[in-house]
């Protein structure tokens, strides 16, 4: 048979009956062991009656049919498998939610940590400070807006102070910011570091759960929005103070901190030269919030050189970064 | 004529692998006398204890349950009913032998097979 012919009747002739007979006898709604195994012995129960009628479990040819039935129930439940990772409600792989995601242009986001700000309520300092009436404050807790009275205002402001920077008292801030729309006042307040420190841990039961969190420095960007600033050992400790100018009983006055859930961790890595698509394995990458990691440029004593910026979301299970700026290009060279 | 029609292995390397009748009633009995009870796929209680009790001490309890487990499966098959099981050991060659008597019921023929399972190889031989 000359190939053109052997080709003819492969996709002209014979192929369609071939395939209208597989079709008209199979069973498609086999699938596990027990259907897959009975449809075996219906179909030679009627094409091989004649030669076979051994159908007891004891039988070895049953024996084979009852592997090729097990091998078909296992390829049949891998499918099934990948066919309900297609499908969003089905879908069990976190890789597959993803990327059925992608396709319907949704831009899955990382975990958001709990955040919020704790307001100081008293203070108590272990330094000899003296206030207008020449009284000893040490190791005196003093509330804020405990006593109406003028005097523990004082005291309370007097022990902030001795924590703020020389030139930063309270009253100069080092940032302001006004609500416009409800004329709340927001003032950024250095802290003078006796050691470099970028947050505090405390830990708070929340709901009968003892979870971590971190007390980190606040800022106010430019647009007004209070954030935490990116960690820097030689930065000061900011706190914040806030007057919705309704006296010092208002819970929205006084002074606070900014706590997020979690805890603050860093790893160093030592990049000789330039290396293209490089990929950093970190541990716990699935507990990395979304917005608060920091990648930095630093040199041996610590000092930051440089703050890498975020590349938009490439892959929405890693977080790429890069330093993108004319003249922060050795990143990308 | 030739009433079942079936299919066997066992012993053959080449030429017809065909069985009849009760040839191949008793190789279909043998063959699930021969496997041990739990190994079959997906069929947990297929197959007989007597691989379970070989190394046992071949005492008066294990030769009733081999017996009630031969007769469990001589039952599965309605072309065959017991008439004797005996339950014997070689212990020179470490061997259990179990000696069925049958009747092959569509000719009501009587029949004679001897499984014999062997301590040594744990494999088995066939005779009769």
């Amino acid at each position: 048979m000359t190939k053109a012919i052997r080709q003819e009747n492969l996709y002209g002739a014979e192929d369609w009956t071939v395939v209208y007979t597989s079709f008209k006898n199979a069973d498609f709604t086999a699938y596990d062991f027990d259907t897959l195994r009975q449809s075996m012995v219906d179909y030679m129960q009627v094409n091989y009656a004649e030669e076979y009628n051994d159908y007891i479990q004891s039988s070895e040819f049953i024996a084979l049919l009852d592997l090729v039935a097990y091998v078909g129930q296992n390829l049949a439940f891998r499918m099934d498998l990948n066919a309900r990772e297609n499908i969003l409600d089905t879908a069990e792989k976190r890789e597959s939610v993803l990327r059925i995601a992608r396709m319907l242009s949704y831009k899955p986001k990382r975990v958001r940590v709990a955040q919020g700000l704790l307001k100081v309520t008293s203070v108590q300092t272990s330094e000899s400070i003296l206030d207008s009436l020449g009284q000893d404050l040490s190791n005196k807790t003093i509330s804020w807006g405990a006593d109406p009275s003028e005097l523990e205002y004082e005291r309370f402001m007097t022990v902030m102070n001795s924590v703020f920077s020389s030139n930063n008292p309270f009253g100069t801030p080092a940032h302001r910011s006004v609500n416009t729309s409800t004329g709340n006042i927001f003032e950024i307040y250095k802290c003078e570091n006796s050691t470099p420190i970028i947050n505090y841990p405390i830990s708070a039961v929340a709901d009968g759960t003892n979870l971590n969190f971190d007390i980190v420095p606040v800022e106010i960007d430019t647009a007004g929005s209070i954030q935490q600033p990116s960690p820097d050992y030689n930065s000061s400790f900011n706190l914040l103070y806030r007057n919705d100018s309704k006296g010092v009983g208002s819970t929205k006055t006084g002074f606070f901190v900014l706590a997020k859930q979690g805890y603050t961790a860093s790893r160093d890595e030592v990049l000789i030269s330039p290396q293209s698509n490089l990929i950093i394995d970190l541990e716990q990458t699935s507990s990395i919030s979304e917005d608060d990691f920091y990648v930095q440029t630093v040199d041996a004593a610590g000092n930051i050189l440089k703050e890498w910026k975020r590349v938009g979301n490439l892959d929405y299970t890693n977080i790429v970064v890069n330093s993108y700026g004319n003249s922060e290009k050795d990143c990308t060279k | 004529m030739r009433r079942f029609k079936g299919y066997n292995t066992v012993g053959k390397e080449f030429g017809n692998f065909k069985l009849y009748d009760i040839d191949l009633v008793k190789r279909d009995l043998l063959n699930e006398i021969y496997t041990r009870k739990g190994t079959r796929l997906m069929s947990p209680t297929y197959g007989s204890i007597v691989w379970d009790l070989l190394f046992d001490p071949l005492y008066d309890d294990a030769i009733e349950a081999i017996r009630d487990d031969c007769l469990r499966i001589i039952n599965k098959d309605p072309r065959l009913k017991m008439l004797q099981c005996n339950v014997t050991e070689n212990i020179d060659q470490q061997t259990i032998i179990v000696a069925l008597a049958l009747i092959y019921v569509p000719t009501s023929t009587t029949t004679e097979l001897i499984a014999t399972f062997n301590r040594t190889t744990s494999t088995e031989m066939l005779e009769g």
